[in-house]
């Protein structure tokens, strides 16, 4: 196996070849190396912390470069254990931004991302014009999670079908596409995972709760499920996507509320962008300072007050205490459901 | 309850003579109905074939009947979880009320429940003390004629920008709008997130000006140049067409320009033309070229952009109207129709549930003059009139009559 193989899998672990060099050596999960368990430990960690997972240099030895591949599979077994939906996407996004500072350091940068893109599944097309480096299927443009502002599509060249892209958004893209790619396969299945992985992960986790013990689990979910708000949040959440107007207090309640639940400032501003009098700079500057002050949506006697409860029997005192409540049940019915499978 | 007992019994007749053939997969869909001035007032059923639904139709009759977007495992199970979310088709929905056009000051009017002031058109606040006002609205085939003009023009933006050409059905809302199913397998498998991207691209929402390449360069401005392509192709077609057609006063007034001004402009619209090709905006000559320019790619966005409910699209929870049949706020049908009959389409001609044989006489509150089956009637203000069937189901489905007798 070539060298420059093995390089290509360790700076890209999740691609296809990474996982065919994994399978052509028959590697027992049992009778891991210390060495793995160590560098699959310390990924889970730098994710865990958003910092960036920093590799070793390895020039020429085979072996010790199969350990580095082996420790990314590990390291999502151990990331599936502690069964945080946050960690999961904390461990993708630290790799999706890895594989932009490590395309870098490839020789021909343009070959490595095409064929990445490629392994990834997306279906691209490319064009190298004065206009666009690449164009790729509306389907698979559709895939991404759209964390990054510039890949809105609305402000993409859309035509029959396919996305045309300047060559720094195709790199955008393609890294966003390793975010969804990674994120969508945890967890992984848990079924036959031997005891010393287990041990393992349960050591890691309590080097976890230490550094994130600030974090509410549904806080930073990153997945917000209006299906969870109580029925005064949905009513505005609703208005705001409807363009209705809101009142003053209703306006700072929601933002609010959706703060405390972990949305971002840039997509409660978007949600903004409807009402019939929106000013950008306006809302942006009330969202971010609520933000900024880690303002907390107001309780439902105070909701009562202002005439914006519109269920006065749902006898809940706290509207992000009902958010939180569903987000738990429903994770506990997900497990339930998983299991019984 | 004469009025409910008179609609139902026509409905129930139409029902039995008209067997609905939608929705698609009925048994994988939730149904909701809903009672008189109610739009929903049941959800979580189910019915396993069209068979089991059309007898439901005529032997219960609602006044509203409504299918998930979404196709779930268990379509009648509760909470909305346990239903099992397989996939969900999009519907875009065009709503008249929504379009801003001139003949609602027609047929609307509003009244104020705090001051009692009163008006015609359709307004959200009062004119005289700021209350939100409630509003009676009507719809007529100018406004109906500008929800038909969105959906052609959503059919440009599906097959021109997204290639979305299978798996389209399109419906009379039974009221004031149309609705648009997209139910093309690689559709259907979208996440909201991709839902909302969509959706934000009909309607121009988020639109960077500077990401799609109108910058400021030093004192000039650049703009896309030809050869690219979604809203950065669809504003420079618009901004070529008003410069190549519209007169200097409509640019003046779309800009807040003097008419001088933009006279003298448009005497170098070959210059401007050009310039167009080569990605520069030429120069308005006055300090507020970039001003000048702005409002008129402002203008064009919105004359571009689609008023689509935001909602219908989004939620994949959503409950509409099933196709063919009844509203039960108008007493039209919810009528299926081919891209070829949209063309041509007069829903008051065309989507009517009742001929015109028989009549009834009611009692009118009040109503405007209005077209069914190509007879005027009204206006009317508390009058009382024998009007044939379908002009009566109509009246009283709006409750803007009560029947006599």
């Amino acid at each position: 196996m070539l060298v420059s193989d093995l390089q290509f899998a360790q700076r890209f672990p999740f691609t296809a070849s990474a996982k065919k060099i994994l399978s052509e050596n028959n590697f027992s999960l049992e009778e891991l190396p210390e060495e793995v368990l160590e560098r699959a430990g310390a990924m889970v960690l730098s994710a865990a912390k958003n910092k960036p997972y920093f590799l070793k240099e390895i020039s020429s030895s085979s072996a010790l470069l199969l350990q580095e591949i082996l420790a990314f599979p590990v390291a999502k077994i151990l990331v599936s254990l502690q069964k945080s939906a946050f960690l999961n996407e904390k461990f993708a996004l630290m790799f999706s931004k890895s594989f932009l500072d490590y395309i870098g350091l490839e020789k021909h940068p343009q070959e490595t991302l095409l064929e990445i893109a490629s392994q990834l599944g997306i279906e691209f097309e490319v064009l190298k014009s004065r206009d666009f480096f690449a164009s790729v299927s509306l389907e698979s443009f559709l895939k991404i999670h759209f964390k990054h502002p510039a890949l809105k599509l609305v402000n993409q060249s859309v035509s029959r079908g396919k996305v045309f892209l300047q060559e720094h958004l195709f790199f955008v893209f393609v890294s966003e596409m390793v975010f969804a790619h990674i994120f969508s396969s945890l967890p992984v299945p848990l079924e036959g995972i031997p005891k010393n992985l287990k041990d393992f992960a349960r050591q890691l986790q309590q080097q976890l709760v230490v550094s994130q013990k600030k974090d509410f689990e549904f806080r930073l979910s990153g997945k917000i499920n209006p299906n969870f708000f109580p029925s005064c949040m949905q009513k505005m959440y609703n208005d705001l996507l409807e363009g209705k107007n809101l009142p003053h207090n209703a306006r700072f309640y929601i933002a609010a509320f959706l703060n405390s639940i972990g949305m971002p400032s840039e997509q409660i501003i978007q949600l903004f962008s409807k009402t019939p009098n929106f000013s950008e700079k306006m809302t942006r500057y009330q969202v971010e300072r609520v933000v900024k002050q880690g303002l907390s949506a107001p309780s439902c006697s105070k909701i009562k007050e202002a005439g914006l409860c519109p269920d006065a029997e749902c006898g809940n005192k706290h509207p992000t205490g009902f958010y939180e409540r569903q987000f738990l049940k429903h994770k506990k019915a997900e497990a339930k459901s998983i299991q019984q499978k | 309850m004469q009025e409910q007992d008179f609609l139902k019994k026509h409905f129930s007749g139409f029902y039995k003579a008209n067997f609905v053939e939608d929705p698609p997969e009925p048994g994988q869909r939730e149904f909701g109905i809903g009672e008189f001035g109610r739009k929903i007032t049941q959800r979580h059923l189910s019915f396993s074939s069209l068979s089991e639904f059309n007898s439901f139709l005529q032997k219960e009759t609602p006044f509203f009947v409504s299918y998930s977007t979404a196709l779930y495992n268990q379509p009648s199970a509760r909470p909305m979880e346990a239903k099992g979310f397989l996939e969900g088709d999009i519907v875009y929905e065009f709503d008249a009320d929504d379009i801003k056009t001139p003949c609602k000051q027609i047929h609307d009017s509003w009244a104020c429940p705090k001051c009692n002031a009163k008006g015609k058109g359709a307004i959200e606040l009062c004119t005289e003390c700021g209350t939100p006002v409630k509003v009676e609205q009507w719809f007529c085939e100018e406004c109906l004629g500008e929800a038909k003009k969105q959906i052609f023009e959503l059919k440009e933006f599906l097959e021109e920008d997204f290639s979305f050409t299978e798996g389209i059905s399109i419906n009379f809302s039974g009221s004031a709008g149309f609705h648009l199913h997209l139910r093309g397998k690689n559709i259907r498998q979208l996440p909201q997130a991709a839902r909302i991207e969509l959706l934000d691209f009909l309607t121009g929402t988020n639109l960077d000006l500077e990401a799609i390449g109108f910058l400021e360069s030093g004192k000039a401005l650049e703009c896309p140049k030809q050869g690219a392509f979604g809203w950065p192709k669809k504003i420079m077609l618009g901004l070529k067409e008003l410069i190549e057609n519209a007169p200097s006063d409509k640019i003046a007034a779309i800009a807040g320009v003097r008419d001088s001004n933009a006279k003298k402009f448009l005497e170098k619209k070959q210059k401007i033309l050009e310039g167009f090709e080569k990605g520069m905006l030429f120069p308005f000559p006055t300090k507020k070229s970039r001003e000048f320019w702005l409002a008129l790619v402002k203008f064009v966005v919105e004359q571009k952009r689609l008023d689509i409910d935001r909602q219908t699209s989004i939620d994949l929870n959503k409950i509409i109207r099933v196709p063919n049949t009844i509203h039960g706020g108008t007493g039209f049908v919810a009528k299926k129709i081919s891209w070829e009959e949209l063309k041509k389409f007069n829903a008051f001609n065309d989507a009517l549930a009742f001929s015109e044989e028989g009549t009834a006489k009611v009692l009118i509150n009040k109503a405007p003059r209005f077209n069914i089956g190509g007879k005027f009637f009204g206006p009317f203000q508390n009058s009382e009139a024998e009007l044939p069937l379908n002009a009566a189901v109509f009246l009283v489905a709006k409750q803007a009559a009560r029947l006599v007798g």
